[in-house]
């Protein structure tokens, strides 16, 4: 599904990540987890095409097509999704209108017919319900006011509509209080299949409780310093990223 | 003074003045001759006068005075929108600044009520021409476009008067539509509208071009809102890409009254709306909104004035620029305080967008406060669409042509939300589509 070869991108002349390589097969839930300014955030970025990382060595292959060739939508179209840590605000466009759009550009891409309106309804109506998502909020302006928890809820509620081949959770769990979190990896674990990855990135071990991955990643300093099963994610919590400094210095593979 | 050659408009006045309408009542003939002297004197505003900074008439150089005909071949006719056909409105129309009967579509009225076209008004030697033609509100003030109204008292062909007594209220909006043919040449249309005490009304104007129009349209509107007496008036323009329009639009509104006007400019290569708008009466209200949709090399300017002239009067104003490729908006916005208007309530929101590095956008705000106990707000923004917004939008699969669309007519939602009169929405909305249409066909 997914293949990153020594992957090496800078922001403003600073290298962030130093190499990194992944595969990800279809159905598998990889977790990529570090400390704060491991790189977390710019591998997700970058997957999703964000403007402002260089690309300055390696590759990224989705679906054995150069993921660096793609704009951001067609990348998006093609099966990629990026759950924001930071969902943006965009008042006057309603979520429903948003959400259409974008459901009908992800469609058309597929070979398969726009929904009309009330098709559309129907289906965003059903998918809400199971998030407690409730049809005021999906009458408001994207995301403004909502809540943390609203917010990532949200998110999930898009993935769940756009059906991806490839998510990619970026700290889907920061900002939520246990409940939230709950109801955010029951509507993740909903939509884990055969033929959908996931890439989950976070820093706390507490979400993988919920959605257990089958590998896990520790990106420290812009490398992947050691690769395991859901064991590792446990062993992190117990162990803290300190011990994986060290590692840090070596060039290391997934 | 001007650069304009003010000559040339005389010459055209000569030429015109034996067939304009009224030409035959004496009265009528010599409100025109004292109002083309006025004009002679006071030339076209030019950008050394104040409130003409940032807006340059002088296109007008270049611009044929004559050649209206009047054309209503097929293809001027189609340039109406099927979404103002549609409206079920007491319908005006006028051609090249001549009344057209048979593209108009007119119901009954409440008594009283009185709905006229000034031409055949004037051409019955009529006894309140003065009130109609006189150097009314139109020319009151000084933001230097008394020269234009002056002008248009001069040169105008026909309008609208729009008569009501007390107490009557119109149960549908009168359309008012004036089409250009394309062809160069100027229009003067001139628009009387009063309303008495608790009197109510909804006007909407369009101003509509062929795609590729030139010519001038400099309209007058005069009006005045008797006590408790409401008016909410839509000025849509939509003209032909090489079209200028000059348009003033005067509002007295009286104690407790309330005016509600947007103007919204989708189309023109050169457009100057004014408002000029006194509050006169304590507990007076306006609420002004309006703004542009400009590309290519357009110019266009949203200029108001609103005097507060008495005690507990209220105004609020709402404009969204939006300025693509190389256009240019403008918006001055200002707000006179008089020493008795204590307890004035005024706030000013403008906003403006610029899509492309070659666009610009000018905000002036201006208070002038002569009372101490007021409260006026005034905030302006410029600023480009919000990266984080387009990439959130681009990462859920919308192109960016889309993308860009979709948070373009958001920020200019706050006008539809405001837009005075409900019926002009399916048109507003559909001019708003059509411009936004016309970025992604070009890819953008």
């Amino acid at each position: 599904m997914l293949s990153i070869r020594d992957l090496r991108t800078e922001v403003d002349g600073k290298e962030i990540l130093k190499g990194i390589s992944l595969d990800l097969a279809a159905g598998e839930v990889h977790a990529v987890m570090g400390p704060n300014g491991s790189g977390k955030s710019t591998l997700s970025y970058v997957l999703a095409g964000r403007d402002g990382y260089g690309i300055t060595g390696g590759s990224a292959t989705f679906q054995g097509r150069d993921l660096f060739e793609m704009e951001v939508e067609e990348r998006a179209v093609a099966g990629i999704f990026l759950a924001f840590q930071y969902p943006v605000e965009i008042p006057g466009v309603s979520n429903l209108t948003f959400l259409k759009t974008a459901l009908n550009a992800v469609r058309k891409a597929r070979g398969e017919a726009e929904l009309d309106a009330l098709d559309f309804l129907k289906l965003a109506r059903a998918k809400a319900s199971t998030l407690e998502m409730s049809d005021a909020l999906l009458q408001r302006a994207v995301n403004e006011g909502f809540s943390g928890g609203e917010k990532k809820r949200n998110e999930i509620f898009q993935m769940a509509m756009l059906e991806p081949r490839l998510a990619i959770l970026d700290e889907t769990d920061s900002g939520l209080d246990i409940d939230a979190l709950k109801t955010v990896a029951d509507g993740v674990n909903a939509l884990r299949s055969p033929d959908r990855t996931m890439l989950v990135i976070t820093h706390y071990q507490r979400l993988l409780d919920y959605i257990v991955p089958d590998r896990v990643h520790v990106l420290s300093a812009g490398r992947i310093v050691k690769s395991g099963d859901a064991g590792l994610a446990r062993e992190l919590e117990a162990q803290g990223y300190a011990a994986y400094a060290a590692y840090a210095g070596e060039p290391a593979s997934a | 003074m001007t650069g304009v050659d003010t000559e040339r408009f005389s010459r055209a006045f000569a030429a015109a003045s034996g067939e304009l309408p009224g030409h035959g009542n004496a009265e009528v003939a010599s409100l025109r001759e004292a109002a083309m002297a006025r004009f002679a004197s006071a030339g076209l505003p030019s950008r050394r006068d104040e409130g003409w900074h940032y807006t340059d008439l002088r296109r007008l150089d270049r611009l044929d005075l004559a050649g209206l005909t009047g054309r209503t071949d097929g293809e001027t006719v189609a340039a109406l929108p099927e979404s103002l056909a549609s409206l079920d409105a007491e319908r005006i129309v006028f051609v090249d600044g001549r009344y057209e009967a048979a593209l108009s579509a007119r119901g009954a009225l409440p008594a009283g009520a009185r709905l006229d076209v000034l031409s055949a008004h004037l051409g019955n030697g009529c006894g309140d021409a003065a009130s109609i033609l006189g150097p009314g509100l139109a020319e009151w003030n000084g933001t230097g476009q008394e020269g234009l109204a002056a002008l248009n008292t001069a040169m105008t062909r026909d309008g609208v008067l729009l008569d009501l007594p007390a107490g009557v209220k119109l149960n549908r909006p009168i359309l008012v539509v004036h089409l250009l043919g394309g062809e160069a040449g100027a229009v003067h249309p001139r628009n009387l509208v009063k309303l008495g005490a608790g009197a109510e009304a909804a006007l909407v104007e369009a101003f509509v071009g062929r795609p590729g129009g030139a010519g001038w349209t400099n309209a007058v509107l005069e009006g005045a809102i008797g006590q408790g007496g409401r008016l909410r008036h839509v000025a849509m323009i939509r003209h032909g890409a090489d079209a200028v329009h000059t348009g003033r639009m005067t509002m007295d509104v009286a104690r407790d009254a309330n005016y509600a006007a947007q103007a919204f400019t989708l189309g023109g290569r050169v457009v100057r709306n004014e408002f000029v708008v006194r509050l006169s009466g304590p507990g007076a209200e306006c609420g002004l909104s309006g703004g542009a949709l400009a590309h290519r090399r357009r110019h266009v300017d949203h200029t108001t004035e609103i005097t507060h002239a008495a005690p507990h009067t209220e105004s609020e104003q709402v404009f969204r620029n939006v300025a693509d490729d190389n256009a240019r908006t403008v918006f001055q916005g200002r707000v006179v305080v008089e020493p008795d208007a204590q307890k004035t309530n005024a706030r000013q929101s403008s906003r403006s967008l610029l899509l492309a590095p070659g666009a610009e956008a000018q905000n002036k705000p201006e208070l002038r406060i002569f009372a101490d106990d007021v409260k006026c707000s005034h905030g302006a923004t410029v600023g480009d669409l919000d990266r984080d917004a387009l990439f959130y939008l681009r990462a859920r699969g919308i192109d960016e042509a889309a993308a860009r669309a979709l948070l373009t007519r958001a920020f200019v939602a706050d006008l539809l939300t405001s837009l005075p009169v409900e019926a002009a929405r399916a048109a507003v909305e559909e001019a708003v589509d059509n411009w936004l249409q016309r970025a992604a066909d070009e890819g953008k």
